[in-house]
């Protein structure tokens, strides 16, 4: 069965941090119930809004999922929360926010907007998460078991652009159609591994127009040794620390601009993964 | 219903016991590993926790007990005579908080270069593993999950089988923000009890070893059915009514007939009050239940497999032990409770989490 990318949603700025905020939460949720949410939150719940989801969903509720990932939540959350714990207590903690050490909840929000009564899952593979939210949504469109999937990625933090993007996959009809492989290859390097990469890989690299992006700013040398030249001569995507957002982006702008693209990915010990993008007919 | 996948090995590291013997054995005789944890930089009231191993807490860890687990499953599906290899394998790992302890260390003195949820690449790596390796954070339900995605790899052909570990070690941020919500019980977890006040965190780790029932190894345990449901309503608390609780219960009982149960059983108010009505309704009043977080703690992203493992030793023990010197119950709990039956057949566990994951899977024993 094919699986396709129907539309995609994209919202980015530059990191908070860095003075004027891009964001305004209460211009995409309204101002009843989201000034207490993390800002992680708040821009997942947008991205999805931004989606314009809602007749789009015509499934049951429980035919509805919802995929999740992000490579900087839990650490940004963690990292709030236990200055507080060290310098003062857990009595301390913001109640509205002590719930956020929890990565699952992430995508909760989008679930309540959405009425989505199927599996909400929350990926948290270093590296690759976003491969593996494609291809976990597509498995289960494909095995008949929902009927629409959401994949939302976010990032927060640190000194690279924040955000958050919304995928809508759907079982056939019209949008990208997506193709992936995934493997891991270990320190040692073992001849099954190898031999995966060798096997899996080409096919995703295959044709004239193919687009490259590669996100291996992790990537130890034992992978990077063993890939094909013209991976490595791919457009690299700035994503340090693992951050899926980079390549959330870039997916969905091949999507919106119909490009023929492979994303290639890896973690730092040597899990890798591909994503081939195909635009259908129109 | 003919089983969906074969289970040809299982390990486990927990607070009552490490190696699947021994776990069981602590199991039984309510061994709990209780201790306050040590880390000079957690100020909060409550600081006991079900600890696996005797060490400074700050330097424990979830990727650790998650190869040992995962060490003792390969084994015994080789024992089991699976063709499988390291190769061949894929990796699912469920964590709610991965290497958290690593980077709590981090804040308050030792440096590291450890990630979060690097849990699943470290033990992938430790194992040689050369399949599709993933990272789920379902929270309490975390290893349930993952589970679910281990069988969608495996009717994909990505892998020809997979390990699934849930993994779990201490977090003083976790530890802390139970704290702040009241939802940790001092006297411990007691699970169904009239009295009960919360949960205990536990550390701890299993593995399966899953493989497709044309498998030619001997199965210890098959897993005939799972579902999965999001109430899509309160971040922490269950829905009142419990509709998606409910839906995917009558799913699996309806298609797999169980004859016990290993509940979510945290000792909260709400799960225990709503999962016992639930249960009691739809699975049947004569059911047998076993509740294992009063011995091993709740041990968060690995409880839901920790639940599967119970099961199997259920399964194969042919009992379900006699629950600790507890009580009183809850009304719809007490006749399922207390004292040891032999009544043992497919077991239906459960695992729900926060953000209103809910899961629910049956195991069955050996052909």
């Amino acid at each position: 069965m094919t699986i396709v990318i129907e539309r995609a949603a994209v919202l980015s700025g530059p990191p908070s941090g860095e003075g004027s905020d891009w964001f305004d939460p209460r211009a995409h949720l309204g101002r009843r119930g989201t000034a207490l949410l993390p800002r992680a939150v708040q821009l997942t719940a947008a991205a999805a809004a931004q989606l314009n989801v809602s007749g789009a969903l015509a499934c049951e509720s429980h035919r509805r999922e919802l995929w999740a990932c992000t490579a900087s939540f839990a650490e940004h959350m963690h990292d709030e929360m236990d200055a507080v714990v060290r310098a003062e207590s857990a009595e301390a903690l913001s109640p509205a926010r002590a719930p956020y050490f929890s990565v699952n909840l992430l995508p909760a929000r989008v679930a309540q907007d959405y009425k989505i009564h199927g599996r909400v899952v929350t990926i948290t593979t270093p590296g690759t998460g976003l491969v593996d939210a494609c291809a976990s949504a597509a498995l289960s469109l494909g095995s008949g078991r929902c009927d629409t999937a959401l994949v939302v990625t976010t990032d927060v933090g640190g000194e690279v652009a924040e955000g958050s993007v919304a995928l809508m996959l759907h079982p056939e009809g019209r949008g990208t159609h997506l193709t992936w492989a995934r493997g891991f290859l270990p320190q040692a390097v073992t001849m099954r591994g190898f031999e995966r990469l060798e096997r899996l890989l080409p096919p995703l690299l295959a044709g004239p127009d193919v687009s490259l992006l590669t996100a291996l700013e992790d990537a130890p040398r034992h992978l990077i040794e063993a890939l094909p030249d013209e991976l490595t001569e791919g457009r690299p995507l700035n994503a340090p620390n693992g951050r899926l957002l980079p390549q959330a982006i870039a997916v969905a702008e091949a999507c919106q601009q119909r490009r023929t693209t492979t994303l290639f990915c890896c973690s730092r010990f040597g899990a890798w993964a591909a994503l081939r993008l195909d635009p259908g007919a129109l | 219903m003919p089983p969906i996948a074969k289970i040809t090995g299982a390990g486990v590291v927990a607070s009552c016991g490490r190696g699947r013997a021994d776990f069981w054995r602590g199991l039984c005789a309510h061994r709990t590993g209780r201790a306050a944890v040590d880390d000079p930089d957690l100020h909060a009231e409550v600081r006991d926790m079900h600890l696996v191993e005797d060490a400074p807490c700050l330097e424990h860890s979830a990727a650790r007990y998650g190869v040992e687990a995962a060490r003792e499953a390969l084994a015994e599906a080789k024992a089991a005579g699976s063709r499988v290899t390291c190769g061949d394998l894929g990796l699912v790992v469920g964590t709610g908080m991965g290497e958290a302890t690593s980077l709590d260390r981090a804040r308050a003195s030792t440096p590291t270069d450890k990630r979060m949820f690097e849990t699943a690449d470290l033990i992938a790596d430790a194992l040689g593993l050369s399949g599709p390796v993933l990272s789920t954070s379902n929270a309490c339900a975390a290893s349930a999950y993952a589970v679910g995605l281990a069988l969608d790899i495996l009717a994909a052909g990505e892998a020809s089988a997979v390990l699934v570990t849930g993994a779990e070690a201490y977090s003083r941020v976790a530890l802390a923000a139970f704290n702040r919500m009241l939802a940790l019980d001092p006297a411990g977890a007691r699970p169904f009890e009239l009295e009960r006040a919360g949960t205990l965190f536990g550390e701890g780790a299993g593995a399966l070893v899953l493989e497709p029932e044309s498998s030619s190894a001997t199965a210890l345990g098959s897993l005939i059915t799972a579902d999965f449901s999001c109430d899509a309503d309160h971040i922490t608390a269950p829905e009142q009514a419990g509709v998606q609780i409910r839906r995917i219960l009558q799913t699996v009982v309806g298609q797999a007939a169980p004859r016990a149960a290993v509940p979510h059983a945290t000792g909260t108010q709400l799960n225990d009050e709503l999962e016992a009505a639930i249960l009691h309704e739809v699975a049947g009043e004569d059911l047998p239940w076993l509740s294992i977080k009063d011995t091993i703690g709740h041990a968060g992203g690995a409880s839901g497999i920790l639940g599967i493992i119970a099961a199997l030793a259920m399964l194969e023990a042919g009992e379900r032990p006699e629950h600790g010197p507890h009580g009183p119950w809850l009304d719809t709990a007490s006749t399922h409770l207390g004292e040891r039956t032999t009544a043992v057949g497919p077991v239906v566990v459960s695992a729900y989490a926060f953000g209103g994951n809910n899961a629910s899977l049956v195991i069955g024993g050996a052909a």
